[in-house]
């Protein structure tokens, strides 16, 4: 009778070590991430109330020129509640809005009456509308409130296009005015319409977001309770 | 020029990872058979590991460069000096991930690749493990060449060169150049 040879098969050990890489590559990454995470927690950047507010370099108009300017460089970071400190208004405006062009009046209201307490930022972006065709000048121009849109630029000025800038409610404008004229800033702000306010503690967090309001509280109720309750 | 980051503990720490993976990855060649298999699988697993460490320390500078400002990790500033690269918010995110994330991930899908092969270096899918690490890290090269454009010509004040951003990048090349050799030396036969 013949002798059956005894055979060994290994059955599945190509996939056993596979697993054992992938565990062990996966347990590698989870103890640094969670090193990471105790040595330095990352911070939730977005621009809802609570989070840090995004960051942005872009060219900002002053009144005597385009220069840089970076959000953070307004941050004071050692603030801490009930401490002096500038907080930040950043409002999103469209030069061609209609509303902004309304809401003009009440910026200057707002910063003649907090702008010891409160730096005021512009983002001026162009909405995708018809008759919202905006360029710097015309930023400019709706900043300081300056002659721009009848006897110029082919009769194209603020307030889509049909209102001279220098007619424009309110004082000419003493604050940072962004050009976002590439939606960087308010895609990062989530922002969908204008104009839209966003409130930052001078330690850069989202203090009040006009979104999230929910219509019970506008922008001089959030000055009064978040600058002048602080 | 600034040479304030070569005091840094932390810094030198990823320097001497970088330094001894390319050791061995030199000293492979003068090996042959098994033992420059196993010599080149060695120094491309100590790179994607002082990839993942100098990824993790880039990703704890920015996470502090965004809460606090300034990171402590990050000393140094001017042309050599992490601050202005790490810091730069139109540069340090990949659809909203930092780059530190990144490279964790990519150099742990590298670390996953060539510590199954060292784990069984005659298994029948070895080849395309080989394959997958090549690939993986020609595509790595690429966003290091994108991320050294970046840095040399588009971050703000440039140019600025990141000492931990260049350990990482060199540990890529580093990776590139071992899984090179290590197709070579499989295809060689002298497995």
């Amino acid at each position: 009778m013949a002798r059956r040879r005894a055979t060994t098969i290994q059955k599945g050990k190509d996939e056993d070590v596979r697993l054992m890489a992938a565990l062990a590559a996966v347990g590698v990454i989870s103890i640094v991430l969670f090193s990471v995470f105790i040595i330095s927690p990352p911070a939730t950047i977005g621009p809802n109330e609570g989070e840090l507010a995004p960051d942005f370099v872009a060219s900002a108009y002053n009144g005597g020129g385009w220069d840089e300017f970076r959000l953070t460089d307004q941050f004071d970071r050692e603030w801490t509640a009930g401490e002096d400190g500038k907080f930040i208004l950043i409002q999103f405006m469209d030069s061609d809005c209609p509303h902004c062009w309304r809401e003009a009046e009440t910026m200057s209201e707002l910063h003649s009456q907090w702008g010891g307490k409160v730096t005021f930022i512009s983002i001026a972006v162009e909405l995708s509308i018809q008759g919202h065709s905006s360029d710097r000048d015309e930023i400019k121009a709706f900043r300081d409130k300056t002659n721009y849109g009848t006897d110029s630029n082919d009769g194209n000025g603020c307030n889509s296009g049909g209102s001279n800038c220098v007619e424009r409610p309110g004082t000419a404008h003493a604050w940072n005015y962004v050009d976002d004229y590439n939606s960087n800033i308010i895609r990062d702000y989530g922002v969908t319409g204008t104009p839209f306010i966003v409130l930052l503690q001078p330690d850069g967090y989202v203090s009040w977001n006009q979104g999230q309001s929910g219509g019970l509280m506008n922008i001089e109720q959030a000055l009064q309770t978040y600058v002048e309750g602080n | 020029m600034n040479t304030e980051f070569l005091s840094e503990p932390i810094f030198l720490v990823v320097l001497a990872g970088l330094l001894s993976s390319s050791f061995l990855s030199i000293n492979a060649k003068k090996q042959s058979g098994s033992e420059r298999s196993n010599a080149l699988v060695i120094s491309a697993l100590a790179f994607s590991l002082t990839g993942i460490l100098t990824s993790a320390i880039t990703y704890a500078i920015y996470n502090s460069m965004i809460s606090k400002g300034y990171s402590p990790l990050c000393s140094s500033n001017g042309f050599i000096g992490c601050a202005d690269v790490i810091g730069d918010p139109s540069f340090n995110t990949l659809l909203t991930l930092p780059w530190g994330l990144i490279g964790i991930s990519g150099f742990g899908l590298l670390l996953y690749l060539i510590l199954s092969i060292r784990m069984d270096p005659h298994a029948r899918w070895v080849s395309n493990h080989l394959d997958y690490s090549w690939y993986a890290s020609i595509i790595g090269m690429v966003i290091v060449v994108f991320l050294v454009i970046v840095e040399l010509a588009f971050v703000d004040g440039a140019p600025h060169i990141c000492a931990y951003c260049t350990v990482a990048h060199l540990s890529m090349i580093g990776f590139l150049v071992s899984a090179h050799m290590l197709r070579e030396h499989k295809a060689s036969g002298d497995w």
